[in-house]
């Protein structure tokens, strides 16, 4: 029998237990240390530095959460970028979108992705494509550095979706302004930026402020909102940021319509009655993050305050 | 939060015999004599088993992805000098020199199969021998078994290796495992029928590589498909019956079916599956 794994929850005192049917995969690729293993009760998952980063059972809650608002706000996106996320569960989506006619794609490690074809089947896109698709593998630091010159005001769309910015990760480094700084500069007129932006858990919900609060200095409107993921034990937090446009639509009924035209595999668990929960963060979160925020953030209207 | 409070507990070991001596004559007289026909049938059946393209003339029970996966993990530069450990025909040894640009060098017991893997003339340098016998020119970069390592001694076959390796070289293994308790006729079956002289866990083959200077970097379990391949070879025999028939006699397709059933039917039962170790050598 496999002994159970102790997840962290919170930093501090707070380990969840889970049971383990199988161990699928482990090791130490000199870039990630990694674990595939199928849990009794949410399936197959990959784990980056000990941390869960989406179980079979609800990746496509996690996916959709990070994805689908972002393209159906934009309504068209037909180049995008996405940093990170070779693992699975980005372009087997994507793909889907008619409007799509580039992707360009970086991360991390190779030999990771080519775990993650093997073991986790259900995260990964089908080919042909029917788009330019370009997949390197290379620190997103380094990648963005290099790219800033040729796709400068390339994208529709940058996807940020990247392990947990623990100290260990090599995540950390492209949340930090810099990084986002030469994210926001890839995108095109009225593009998006979307990243997840750590779990919302009001006990310790820095990261997730200390995001937000960066943001907001480099884009002209940012939205933030929360979905509870079951596996993971906590809602989790995704922003859209935008450098030149108001995002009051993201707050409104039109919004139903765009959520409705998405291709089927992008809102299996998005829909305009979701999209409205989405909006409305807990009290105690919102607590959370005004006593967190440690930057003065420019006075920017938020979807709090949107009216419709 | 740290990958240190993310953490599993030492698993529980399934109980077996201390490993047999390893007897290579009896090894060689297994493929040369008792499978010397057994090829064919093998080119037969196993395009159906695995699918024609993942079919590549390999003898384990791993598709040509799996092996592809495998020597990933190994994680050697294109152009490296690997070693096939029991290549048998050399036929992985020509894919994955095709797959990775490594120079690979293949060695085999076997002089039946080396025959074969000959008159293929795949590009790769095969050689007549045994591992623990043969004087190599130079170190390899990395060594791969696939396989293989079931008629070893593991403790022996890592020091071997190791003094085969430059610091710093991979050794994958790349086997069947044991995943429970097996009973002594089973055990019988799946070691002293095989000329094999155990049947260890992933867990054992790591701890002996650690003995034997070495750091484990990945263990890869590849035990759900190595059933659906288990399976299927059955199936596939059942499929093929009149052409296998042909190609031998009656009498071989019964025992060959039995034994693919039987096999089926220990990993079915948890008894056996398969994985993958891929370890470093220390300096
Ligand atoms: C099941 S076959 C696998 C062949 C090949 N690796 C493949 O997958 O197609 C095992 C091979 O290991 C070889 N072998 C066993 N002990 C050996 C030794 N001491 N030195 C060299 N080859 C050995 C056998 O002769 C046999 O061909």
């Amino acid at each position: 029998m496999t002994p159970p794994l102790h997840h962290p929850l919170l930093e501090a005192g707070d380990t969840r237990l889970l049971t383990v049917d199988a161990v699928l995969a482990q090791g130490d690729t000199g870039l990630t240390r990694y674990r595939i293993v199928r849990f009794a009760a949410y399936g197959r998952a990959l784990l980056i530095d000990g941390l869960i980063q989406s179980c079979e059972f609800d990746e496509a809650l996690y996916h959709e959460m990070l994805m689908s608002p972002a393209v159906a706000l934009h309504g068209h996106p037909r180049r995008i970028v996405v940093i990170g996320g070779a693992n699975g569960g980005i372009v087997n989506r994507l793909q889907h979108l008619p409007s799509l006619r580039g992707l360009h794609h970086v991360d991390l490690d190779p030999t990771l992705a080519g775990l993650c074809r093997y073991h986790l089947p259900h995260l990964q896109p089908q080919e042909p494509f029917s788009f330019d698709y370009r997949l390197e593998f290379e620190d997103p630091r380094a990648w963005l550095a290099r790219k800033r010159g040729d796709l400068g005001g390339w994208a529709d769309l940058v996807l940020l979706d990247l392990p947990d910015a623990a100290d260990t990760s090599y995540a950390a480094g492209v949340f930090d302004m810099e990084a986002l700084a030469a994210a926001a500069d890839l995108l095109a007129p009225g593009g998006l930026l979307v990243t997840h932006v750590g779990h919302c858990h009001p006990a310790a919900i820095s990261f997730q402020a200390e995001t937000v609060a960066r943001l907001r200095r480099l884009f002209a409107d940012v939205v933030v909102y929360e979905h509870p993921i079951p596996s993971l034990a906590v809602a989790w937090g995704f922003a859209i940021a935008s450098r030149d446009r108001s995002l009051n639509r993201f707050a409104r009924a039109a919004m139903a319509r765009r959520i409705a035209a998405l291709p089927a595999a992008m809102r299996r668990h998005y829909d305009a009655e979701t999209h409205l929960a989405l909006l409305h963060r807990p009290a105690i979160v919102r607590a959370a993050l005004d006593a967190a925020t440690p930057i003065p953030v420019p006075t920017h209207p938020t979807f709090m305050e949107t009216t419709t | 939060m740290t990958a240190e409070q993310s953490r599993t507990a030492a698993p529980t070991q399934a109980k077996a015999p201390a490993p047999a001596p390893e007897d290579f004559a009896a090894v060689q007289a297994l493929y040369d004599q008792t499978m010397a026909d057994n090829a064919q049938v093998h080119d037969l059946i196993y395009p159906k088993v695995f699918g024609a393209d993942q079919y590549i003339g390999q003898f384990s029970d791993n598709s040509a992805d799996e092996l592809r996966l495998m020597a990933a993990l190994m994680q050697v530069p294109a152009g490296a000098r690997v070693l096939d450990l029991g290549c048998g025909r050399g036929l992985v040894a020509a894919f994955l020199a095709r797959e990775m640009g490594w120079t690979v060098t293949g060695i085999d017991l076997s002089l039946a199969s080396l025959a074969a893997g000959r008159k293929a003339g795949h590009g790769v340098e095969l050689i007549a021998g045994n591992v623990y016998e043969h004087a190599f020119a130079e170190r390899f970069d990395g060594i791969y078994s696939t396989g293989a390592a079931c008629h070893f001694d593991a403790a022996r076959l890592f020091a071997r290796a190791r003094s085969l390796l430059v610091p710093g070289g991979r050794l994958a293994i790349f086997e069947r495992v044991r995943l429970g308790d097996i009973d002594a006729a089973d055990w019988r079956k799946l070691t002293t029928d095989w000329t094999c002289p155990h049947v260890y866990t992933a867990a054992e083959y790591g701890e002996l590589l650690t003995v034997a200077g070495f750091r484990v970097r990945h263990v890869l379990d590849t035990t759900e498909r190595f059933r659906t391949w288990q399976a299927r070879s059955v199936e596939v025999r059942r499929e093929l019956r009149r052409e296998i028939v042909a190609a031998t006699s009656q009498e071989y397709f019964e025992t060959s079916l039995a034994l693919a059933a039987y096999e089926a039917d220990v990993s079915r039962k948890g008894l056996l599956g398969y994985a993958a170790v891929i370890a470093e050598a220390l300096p």
